[in-house]
């Protein structure tokens, strides 16, 4: 038989490895810097661009995709190639997609930081950003699937089941969430309204988690880890198992971020009883990694690489079956909109996406250098600020989000909220600072890491084109028995469409009678479109991120009742593209705020939210009192949520401008009455309107209904 | 032949403990869902708690056995018989444990509630309790006997003269408990399984899966079955909106009972102006927290009216003054929910005792004029303004 020689390319490997050093750096900043605004607001330093509300949304989206994602590139054209015993299918395809993502992410960080945002958790990027997505996505996996096609090794590694379940469903989340009708150029509607934009979303949001930030980074454990420890994996019927058990279940799970929401009752459940499934699937993963290391843990003890692996693995192992446990009703109940949460991703993040990043990275790096790591002290030293920083980082915040729950939803005797929301605030400010001291920690961990490989780097010579040689795949028929799964492994596009199927059941259960039977969603006849100024403040509810601290969603709890009202039902939603029920409470909900405060109270919080509420660690928002409203935009936002089935009459968006400055004007009067003296066409107007309305088409209250007969 | 009676016997009590739990759930709960103790979260806390111990033992047991079975034929061989006496009394243990706690837990329903800890009836609380405990004390006793064992089997091989390193070896052939928990083939043996492939130099090993990792999968898929059965079709478990209404309706519940037993009830007919220092700089408080942000700190008045003159949009007698209070008027906000009718009359006290203290900087009036020495209800306040 011929043995062919053939080279490894390198050079793609180096340039997502140093794109994902460097925003793995930014994105720590800019969560770092998030961080500080919780408990120091003014270093949002007043700007629009560097205000939390677009921070959050720049260091979540830079955290995923750009650091996790190109390490998860870099990782998989290193392991590719090799687990192929080819190089990669086209050198240029290879560039389109590192050029194109990082183009990408460039674009992100610059529309996100101009407020550019769809709304949508961890899709907030417009949509001529989601079609290049989509288009380099597709690069991504002709280039793949080129590579596993001329591949010299007969079968696919369990890596590259992984890479394969993780191409087809990213591609399959990212479309199905971002259909959305465009407005403008950078300016789009979700085409879902309501609780069907939420379930989507969290079908989206929970398996970007699954499907971005676990199913490539267990294929580069696969990969990495028996490599560095240079042990045999620890079970392959394990893999097999827990890879289709891992896929088909995940998908299900989006719903559990829902709990207690207007979703129906029946999709909660479904959310609740797949993700306590998902644990063992989960821990498969965990055990084949760790068990892998059996007889070799006493290179754990040398090797900074294994090091890594093992608190990554170790993390992933902790999330994965507390996610789990958030996912009981009785638990979410207090976990959900509280620190809690960031506390649970950030034991992700940091330690299982975090690490093991930097242990693939730790091993790559002097491989392709032709080197050995430049010193493994710093890199001890890195992995201990590091995990100190880890926990640093969580358990204030776990205490923080356990301890304002329980606060929120404590009475008094005589039956009254303990509590105002402001003390539940202003009660875990330490927790907040340990956090973001936590992560400081880890971020200058991070930096040591980065001076490590760049010496690294100068001490050893580049490898460019790595040479290998295998003998070609030769064509044998299989006559005899095999197992099962070996036969899938020769076939990858068997695979690719195997998996497709796998993934699309548990959405496809939870989507079709949700958008089909009309019980699912009851309407109210009260509940009417937004006014056009009302959707213009809408927008700029959007644009500046308010989602990110503020919720639009009152759980049937008598706390949250009592203390922001009626609780929220599932017809309120029917107009809201896209929905904005939020995941987190940094502030208080807003769901039903229209009418609790005078039109003067929001001015003036808005400009300083200190001067009406002592205490609070709102950002300020001057830019809207003087901003110009755009108008101009009106008619063609009309036009688009008509498409979308809004009722708005025939026409309405000739005339719409007309009715939004009468009802500017009128806002702008009752300013006056307070001492306030304000043009009716600047942004603030519009914002105070879509507030004032919140909530109020059920809002009924007998007490004001009683007032109002008392006052003519 | 002892050895596999062992394993068959632990997967059984694994069995056993997953369906015991399952069962007694629906029936505890069939009488409904709002006396049920599964909606309490406390019990659910408990139970989870309860059945997490109750499979460490399962494991810990299963070890044991393991390892007691492997000194036991090692004796056998040297014609001693000692061994069998703690095996069989470990294995009494084990089948008794799980009995006496369904016992336990069926108790539970049949007492009446006395008094309540955590939601819970007392009884409930403390049986559930003991069980933790006692799971605690098996568990001791399991690791207590697991560590001596290992010991024993360590002092064996040391006194036989080899060296650490030889033991060291040695241990690679043998099974030790965390082996045997997973079902790991020692590693001498690993030639045995290992697959005829490798890729890029990584080769697989074929172990099998560790059985409480498979059995724990199948556990969890007990429990969707279950958990979806009784909220979708024996609707056993309330849905988010029985919930909600059971809790509300216990608190009103609660809150009368203690309102009666405090006698505190005053509210906008009983209301009276209050005047002791203790009341107004209480009030004052409350207000310098929660109303100063919109009618200014001195009462004169900002984003609400100055609460300073004589003028009124809602009436300047202390029963309207209370009711605008706790149920608030168009953009004042309600505060019954945050503060107790008491708290409110001292703050509405207080918003009285402003009255005539003229504040610099003070908002225009708003609202009608009413002298304060007439004493007039908010409805005469209309008539006068007509």
């Amino acid at each position: 038989m011929q043995i062919e020689k053939f080279y490894y390319d390198n050079k793609i490997v180096k340039a997502f490895g140093l794109a994902t050093i460097v925003f793995g750096i930014v994105g720590m900043l800019a969560g770092l810097w998030a961080a500080i605004q919780i408990y120091y607001p003014a270093s949002s330093l007043n700007l629009p661009a560097t205000t939390f509300g677009r921070m959050r949304p720049l260091h979540t989206n830079a955290i995923i995709f750009a650091f996790v994602g190109n390490a998860s590139f870099a990782g998989i054209y290193y392991s590719l190639q090799r687990l192929c015993k080819a190089r990669m299918f086209s050198d240029k395809l290879s560039w389109v997609h590192f050029w194109g993502w990082q183009l990408i992410i460039a674009a992100a960080a610059i529309t996100l930081l101009m407020g550019k945002t769809t709304g949508k958790e961890y899709a907030e990027l417009e949509w001529p950003i989601d079609i290049a997505i989509t288009l380099v996505w597709v690069i991504f996996g002709i280039n793949m699937f080129g590579t596993i096609i001329k591949r010299r090794e007969k079968h696919l590694y369990v890596a590259i089941w992984f890479y394969i379940a993780t191409w087809v469903t990213v591609a399959l989340l990212h479309i199905v969430n971002s259909v959305e009708i465009p407005v403008s150029f950078m300016k789009s509607y979700s085409w879902y309204a309501g609780v069907q934009d939420a379930l989507v979303q969290w079908w989206y949001g929970h398996n970007a988690v699954a499907f971005f930030l676990t199913t490539p980074v267990l294929g580069l454990m696969y990969y990495f880890l028996p490599k560095a420890a240079n042990r045999p994996v620890y079970s392959y019927r394990l893999s097999i198992i827990h890879f289709w058990a891992l896929i088909f279940i995940y998908i299900w799970a989006g719903p559990h971020h829902l709990l207690y929401t207007a979703l129906p009752d029946w999709a909660q459940s479904l959310g609740v009883v797949f993700s306590i499934m998902l644990i063992a699937p989960s821990w498969g993963g965990m055990l084949n990694g760790l068990f892998t290391l059996r007889g070799a843990w006493d290179k754990v003890k040398e090797d900074p690489v294994l090091k890594f692996m093992v608190v990554a693995i170790t993390c992933y192992g902790m999330a994965t079956f507390e996610g789990p446990l958030l996912s009981l009703k009785n638990v979410n109940a207090i976990s959900h909109f509280s620190d809690w949460t960031i506390a649970h991703v950030h034991i992700g993040g940091l330690g299982w996406n975090g690490f093991l990043a930097f242990a693939i990275l730790y091993y790559m790096i002097p491989k392709m250098w032709g080197t050995e790591l430049y010193s493994k002290k710093l890199a001890q030293n890195h992995f201990w600020l590091g995990t100190i920083g880890i926990i640093l980082y969580a358990v204030p915040l776990y205490w923080a989000g356990f301890e304002q729950s329980l606060m929120w939803k404590s009475f008094t005797p005589e039956g009254q909220l303990r509590f105002q929301f402001m003390e539940t605030v202003t009660n875990i400010i330490p927790m907040y600072v340990s956090r973001s001291v936590g992560g400081g920690l880890y971020l200058v961990g991070a930096l040591m890491m980065v001076y490590n490989l760049y010496k690294t780097m100068v001490k050893g010579t580049f490898i460019p084109n790595e040479a290998a040689e295998a003998a070609p795949m030769i064509k044998e028929t299989h006559a005899k028995k095999e197992y099962w799964h070996r036969v899938i492994e020769r076939r990858p596009v068997t695979l690719l469409v195997l998996s497709l199927i796998v993934v699309a059941i548990g959405g496809a259960i939870e989507f079709l009678p949700t958008f089909l039977v009309k019980s699912n969603v009851p309407t109210i006849a009260s509940v009417k479109p937004y006014t056009p100024l009302e959707l213009q403040g809408r927008d700029i509810y959007l644009r500046e991120g308010c989602y990110t601290c503020h919720s639009q969603m009152v759980r049937p709890f008598r706390d949250e009742v009592a203390r922001y009202g009626e609780y929220s039902k599932a017809g309120e939603f029917v107009y809201d593209h896209p929905f904005q029920w939020g995941s987190k409470r940094t502030g208080p909900d807003l769901a039903r705020e229209g009418g609790k405060y005078p039109d003067s109270w929001h001015y003036n919080h808005m400009y300083d939210p200190r001067s009406m509420s002592p205490g609070s660690v709102m950002p300020q928002y001057p830019w809207l009192l003087d901003d110009a409203l755009d108008t101009a935009s009106t008619p063609a936002k009309i036009r688009a949520m008509r498409t979308l089935g809004v009722p708005y009459p025939d026409g309405y968006d000739k005339i719409a401008n007309r009715d939004l400055m009468q009802q500017a004007d009128s806002i702008a009067a009752s300013l006056k009455r307070d001492k306030i003296k304000t043009p009716s066409n600047v942004e603030i107007i519009a914002l105070i309107a879509y507030l004032q309305r919140l909530g109020t088409d059920i809002k009924t209250d007998p007490a004001k209904a009683e007032a109002a007969t008392v006052n003519p | 032949m002892f050895s596999l009676f062992n394993k068959r016997i632990n997967y059984r009590i694994a069995f056993a403990a997953v369906f015991l739990m399952a069962g007694i759930q629906p029936a505890l709960a069939a009488d409904g869902p709002s006396d049920s103790i599964f909606g309490n979260p406390l019990a659910l806390a408990m139970l989870a708690v309860m059945a997490l111990l109750a499979i460490v033992i399962g494991v810990l047991a299963y070890v044991l056995l393991g390892v007691a079975d492997m000194r036991l034929q090692e004796r056998k061989k040297s014609k001693e018989t000692g061994a069998t006496v703690p095996a069989v009394l470990l294995l009494l243990f084990l089948t008794i444990a799980p009995t006496v706690f369904a016992q336990e837990e069926t108790t539970e329903s049949a007492t009446a509630a006395a008094a309540s800890i955590g939601g819970l009836d007392a009884t409930s609380f403390y049986v559930m309790n003991g069980v933790i405990l006692l799971e605690f004390l098996i568990i001791m006793v399991l690791l207590v006997n697991i560590r001596i064992l290992i010991k024993k089997e360590q002092a064996k091989l040391l006194e036989a003269g080899l060296s650490v390193e030889e033991v060291r070896e040695l241990k690679k052939t043998k099974l030790n408990w965390w082996d045997k928990m997973n079902r790991m083939k020692p590693m001498s043996q690993e030639a045995d399984i290992v697959l005829h492939h490798e890729y890029d130099g990584i080769r697989e090993l074929d172990n099998r899966l560790p059985p409480w990792w498979l059995y724990g999968f199948y556990m969890t898929i007990v429990f969707a079955v279950i958990y979806l059965w009784r909220f979708h079709v024996s609707h056993t478990a309330p849905s988010s909106e029985e919930e909600y209404i059971a809790s509300v309706t216990k608190a009103d519940m609660e809150i009368r009972e203690y309102l009666k037993k405090k006698g505190d009830a005053v509210d906008e007919n009983t209301v009276t102006l209050l005047s002791s220092s203790d009341d107004l700089s209480e009030g004052k408080s409350i207000f310098q927290k929660s109303c100063a942000s919109c009618h200014k700190e001195s009462g004169g008045g900002d984003v609400g009216p100055n609460l300073t003159d004589d003028f009124w949009m809602h009436g300047n007698d202390i029963k309207s003054v209370f009711k605008t209070i706790r149920y608030g008027v168009n953009a004042m906000p309600q505060w019954q929910n945050q503060y107790s009718n008491k708290q409110i009359a001292q703050v509405a006290s207080y918003v009285k005792s402003l009255h005539g203290t003229n504040p610099p900087a003070a908002k225009p009036p708003q609202g009608v004029e009413i002298k304060d020495e007439a004493v007039v209800d908010s409805t005469q306040a209309v008539v006068t303004k007509e």
